[in-house]
């Protein structure tokens, strides 16, 4: 038996400023761990939903895939558009922090939007540019939750100084915190499933880290016993 | 009598019987006395810098968690799962607000509360959920965090007694209003000697020159002659509840680490110059000076000038410790300040370094030569008893660490010694000549 059972997304939209953003739903019976929210490039709606929002729900994650590349380049609508895909979210009873935002490709700079702005439980970036992500002048420079980058690096030896300057400097102004890695020998979309020996190990490691990024700060979501002991004793 | 101390007034003479060093019933009775009784040292504020960032460590044989919560409150919690007992964070250091148990799943927040079981409806709704066990007190002062086993136990302030003036002399070194902090990464090393010996080692004056000539080489090959007057300007004290200090004067300090440039030297001046306008001259001549001072039991924070270094040491059998050390630092020095005390943390006190490695070979060699003990049953600290007026290189402070550990092992009281008032030098106060100087 080689077969997978996968869950089909439903598929919706989401209407910010007169701008349709495209989702897709994964949702699960039970008590799920938490939700994500997963932010993806043009065209890559269905096989992110497919493949990410399935691998989520592996781990007890409902999902909202959702296609943000109409709003990116303008992080006040960006921002905007994520304020409405968390009240999206939240229409199946999921507080900010209990959502994980992930953001791959170009929407990791949406990723890093919505840890500088919203409480949300945890934030990934896994952009193959960091130029994608380093905020302009103006933007947010500081994340308010605890927010994990990951970036290709083709050529490590010429980048490594880069990317540690970014690092000191996103830790040292936020008050979450933060990790910045660089997978060596990759470019483009390294959190993909790859035959390449590099590609394949940072698309191995960097869904390890993801998961685990979400897992150790979403908040869960209580079951019904655990909500009512909570009731009767109060919480710490 | 006690059978492990000998603290003959009329000779004078004290000494200490090796068994305390080698006994496992020794062991076992300073565990319950001892390290189930007094305020234990876990840690600093600022090794948690961000909401989440946890640290595991040992204390009293515990493993526990020293974490800083969601909220930013500093907590400490036992590290084993009440389910079944398995270490629930298992990693050194990192940063999480959840922490899930790999045995069975019991997740648990940086809070101590238990946020999920799976499969919990096989348990029914009455089952007690237990939330995370936690020493019986937890305070800090001036960012160090100390905790107790010992639901009994007086307040911290009560029981550092003299050692916060102490305290106080390193942490106002900061003119930043976070105070001092400590920099990433630790030293770790063993020692297979019994721990007492290190904590004696700690402040011993007597050793320096003769255990670590080669560092003195060092000094003098990068100074040229150097200021001997600062070596005999040194005093022990007894701090009350078994603390002690060697503390000396800034000529002694200036002997210590490699020469610093001009501009280094003027911004350490006008630091010291801005603090003596808040604190009193008096006040900041003594921080300008040396301390090595030893919290009882296990604390030791030793500032030479070039550096503080804040020493835990840890007893796992009677003979053999281990050891962990870190970097005390104002965070607003500059870049040559920094790299001189770095240079010195790593020279210096480092495990490979000129005088660590020394000092470890010299208490395994004392370790070893105590299976000898039936025809050698005593070690001698009685420096400076005849004295009025113990210098650093006499041995009361470690006297006063015997007497309480005797105290509390064996129940018998030993009275302090009497010795003459100090000179202004070593006593004088801390004033609040600025009041929007803040104490960190």
């Amino acid at each position: 038996m080689d077969e997978v059972f996968r869950i089909r997304p439903t598929l919706g939209h989401v209407v910010v400023d007169d701008t349709s953003i495209p989702v897709a739903d994964i949702e699960l019976g039970g008590v799920p761990r938490g939700a994500a929210l997963i932010l993806c490039d043009p065209d890559d709606l269905q096989s992110t939903s497919d493949d990410m929002g399935n691998r989520f729900a592996e781990h007890g994650y409902e999902s909202t895939t959702a296609d943000v590349s109409a709003v990116l380049g303008r992080d006040d609508s960006a921002t905007r558009a994520i304020d409405a895909l968390l009240d999206h979210v939240a229409r199946r009873g999921w507080s900010p922090d209990q959502v994980g935002v992930v953001g791959y490709g170009p929407a990791g700079r949406a990723a890093f939007l919505a840890a500088a702005s919203f409480p949300v439980g945890a934030a990934v970036t896994a952009a193959a540019r960091l130029d994608d992500v380093v905020p302009p002048m103006g933007s947010p420079t500081a994340v308010r939750v605890p927010w994990l980058g990951m970036f290709a690096a083709d050529a490590p030896e010429h980048e490594a100084t880069r990317f540690r300057a970014f690092a000191e400097t996103i830790d040292a102004a936020s008050p979450a915190y933060t990790t910045v890695l660089a997978y060596p020998h990759v470019s483009g979309a390294f959190y993909r499933t790859s035959r390449e020996p590099w590609e394949h190990a940072a698309s191995f490691d960097s869904w390890q880290r993801t998961l685990e990024w979400l897992n150790l700060r979403v908040v869960p979501r209580l079951t019904p016993l655990a909500q009512a002991w909570r009731a009767r004793h109060g919480a710490a | 009598m006690s059978i492990y101390v000998d603290d003959d007034r009329a000779m004078p003479r004290f000494r200490v019987n090796r068994n305390a060093m080698t006994d496992p019933e020794v062991f076992a009775a300073e565990r319950k006395a001892i390290f189930d009784k007094c305020w234990l040292y876990v840690g600093h504020e600022t090794e948690l810098r961000k909401p989440n960032d946890f640290k595991t460590r040992d204390v009293a044989g515990r493993p526990v968690i020293f974490a800083r919560d969601a909220t930013g409150k500093v907590q400490v919690w036992i590290n084993s799962c009440p389910h079944r007992g398995a270490m629930l964070c298992r990693d050194k250091t990192g940063n999480g607000r959840f922490l899930t148990c790999f045995y069975h799943g019991w997740t648990f927040s940086t809070a101590g509360d238990m946020v999920s079981m799976p499969g919990d409806q096989s348990y029914g709704e009455n089952f007690e959920r237990p939330n995370l066990a936690k020493p019986a007190k937890i305070d800090s002062y001036r960012g160090f965090v100390f905790i107790t086993f010992n639901p009994e136990a007086e307040s911290l302030e009560s029981y550092l007694a003299g050692a916060r003036e102490f305290l106080d002399l390193v942490c106002d070194q900061s003119e930043s209003e976070a105070g001092m902090e400590v920099l990433h990464g630790t030293h770790e090393y063993s020692v297979r000697a019994n721990w007492k010996l290190l904590v004696e080692n700690s402040f011993d004056g007597y050793h320096a020159v003769t255990t670590h000539q080669r560092y003195f080489e060092m000094v003098l090959a990068a100074r040229g002659p150097i200021d001997l007057q600062g070596f005999y300007e040194t005093r022990g004290l007894d701090l009350g509840n078994g603390h002690a200090v060697v503390t000396g004067s800034a000529a002694g300090g200036m002997n210590m680490g490699r020469p610093l440039s001009a501009a280094a030297q003027a911004e350490r001046e006008g630091r010291f110059q801005r603090l003596a306008a808040k604190y009193g001259e008096g006040w900041v001549e003594r921080m300008r000076g040396t301390r090595n001072l030893v919290i009882f039991p296990n604390l030791v924070v030793i500032d030479l000038v070039m550096g503080v270094i804040i020493r835990k040491i840890d007893p796992m059998t009677p003979d053999y410790m281990e050891v962990s050390a870190w970097e005390l630092v104002p965070p607003e020095e500059g870049a040559e300040l920094r790299r001189q005390r770095l240079d010195n943390f790593l020279t210096f006190w480092g495990p490979g370094g000129l005088a660590s490695p020394d000092d470890v070979e010299a208490l395994e060699t004392c370790q070893r030569s105590f299976a000898a003990r039936a025809e050698l049953p005593w070690s001698d600290i009685s420096r400076g008893m005849s004295l009025d007026i113990p210098s650093g290189n006499d041995e009361l402070q470690m006297r006063t660490f015997w007497r309480r550990w005797n105290y509390l092992v064996t129940g018998e009281q030993l009275p302090p010694e009497p010795h003459g008032p100090l000179e202004s030098l070593y006593t004088a106060p801390r004033l609040a000549l600025d009041q929007s100087v803040s104490t960190g």
